[in-house]
């Protein structure tokens, strides 16, 4: 039997955060220049008592309700997410309560940011395949902007919130193809990287802040010490060394060349850093998907809901080859290459 | 490299009049020099020169004439992969 994505739902906050009201909260930077430079006219914002589980449960209860897999014969949870509801327990469990899974499904938290989806994908293919689960739900789900200082225009501009749910099923081989349905993964990792995107107190190394007081950076963004800090310069050189390599091996190890994918999606960083990655890779307009407009850098979900937008305005089709790179907070990375299904939107 | 030819480069990302940046003007006191424009620079060093500069010294430098030196001098490594 072959894992094989079945489906996908996504839920959004319905607080939005617009580049206007940022423009007139940071004054030197334009409604416009932000559009210009991060390619994001809209993030959508969790209210104070909105948390990952929330999130999950809507994307969830969006995905069952096209009756793709009943809910009972969900085996396995898989929930990625780097703002948790608690410490403990898991947000999983709290979610298979909420959702009226079986008490015999399996459910586990798993902390990865930008890659995650593709993590997920990864773990959600190995428990399918070995025959431990025969319907997995991958959800992704995170509320960044409450690690985010007010006064932090570098990663206000960008991170929005957001969940997806994603249904892995065990499949039949298909006869017509040799392609696997999911793919051949690379997976990468590099903790050097780990102090250039980090929210550094709050964890058991740094329970609490020695101090509160809000320091200024370089280019005046403001950020406590239990804030979401992001150096900007540093992801980007990480980036645009890490995801070039990782599709050439994944490229590689599939036997595969960039002209036999269909169609490119990259987690959704920011405008500027898929431009770049988009003309050095030599990807052309029509393979590349960028879809962050409206809804902003949501982590983990932004890889999910941007297969979600491609199938839904018809750039992504029955039978086509996806290419899916996650990388970022980690530093880690990943990529695979989907077969895509119809009606897996 | 040509540092006149990245002079000119860094006038059109800084959105200044061509022909007025100057090498020991004060980066800083640049309306545009913000966080954005260093990615900017980091592009611009990946796409013409196919190097990688270090953008926490990026970050502290003072003048564009430092900058330049960054993106010209010994900092500037070749991208593995490349």
């Amino acid at each position: 039997m072959k894992a094989s994505i079945a489906g996908i739902a996504y839920c959004l906050p319905d607080t939005l955060l617009t580049n206007e009201e940022l423009a007139a909260k940071f004054g030197d930077w334009t409604s416009e220049k932000i559009t210009e430079k991060t390619g994001i006219t809209e993030r959508h914002i969790a209210k104070t008592d909105e948390c990952a589980s929330d999130l999950a449960v809507q994307a969830c209860e969006r995905l069952f309700e096209r009756k793709l897999c009943a809910r009972e014969n969900i085996d396995f949870l898989l929930l990625c997410t780097q703002s948790p509801d608690y410490f403990l327990p898991s947000t999983a469990c709290l979610v298979q309560n909420r959702l009226g899974l079986s008490t015999t499904c399996g459910a586990l938290d798993f902390n990865l940011g930008c890659s995650g989806f593709v993590y997920g994908l990864g773990l959600a293919k190995g428990l399918v395949e070995t025959g431990q689960a025969k319907n997995v739900l991958l959800v992704t789900a995170e509320t960044y902007s409450k690690f985010i200082h007010e006064n932090d225009r570098s990663v206000r501009t960008i991170f929005g919130d957001g969940a997806a749910a994603t249904l892995i099923q065990s499949t039949f081989p298909d006869a017509n193809t040799s392609d696997e349905p999911i793919g051949s993964f690379i997976y990468g990792t590099d903790g050097r990287g780990a102090k250039n995107l980090i929210v550094p107190v709050g964890g058991m190394r740094k329970r609490f802040p020695s101090t509160d007081e809000t320091q200024a950076d370089v280019f005046g963004n403001e950020r406590t010490p239990s804030n979401l800090y992001m150096n900007g310069g540093e992801i980007f050189s990480f980036t645009i060394r890490a995801v070039p390599e990782a599709v050439r091996q994944l490229l590689d190890k599939m036997r595969l060349r960039l002209d036999d994918i269909d169609l490119i999606v990259f987690h959704q960083a920011n405008g500027y850093m898929l431009e770049h990655l988009q003309k050095k890779l030599k990807i052309p307009e029509e393979k590349f998907v960028f879809t962050m407009e409206h809804v902003g850098n949501t982590v983990s979900a932004s890889i999910p809901i941007a297969l979600s937008e491609a199938a839904a305005s018809g750039r992504l089709k029955d039978g086509q080859r996806v290419m899916v790179v996650g990388f970022g907070v980690g530093y880690s990375w990943a990529a695979t290459v989907i077969r895509w299904r119809m009606g897996c939107f | 490299m040509n540092r006149k030819h990245f002079i000119n480069e860094l006038e059109t990302l800084l959105e200044v009049m061509p022909g007025t940046l100057r090498e020991d003007q004060h980066v800083r006191n640049l309306e545009h020099w913000d966080s954005l424009a260093l990615l900017g620079v980091l592009a611009l060093a990946d796409e013409q020169l196919h190097g990688q500069v270090d953008a926490d010294r990026l970050a502290k430098c003072v003048t564009i004439g430092d900058i330049l030196n960054l993106l010209e001098g010994s900092t500037v490594t070749k991208n593995p992969q490349q």
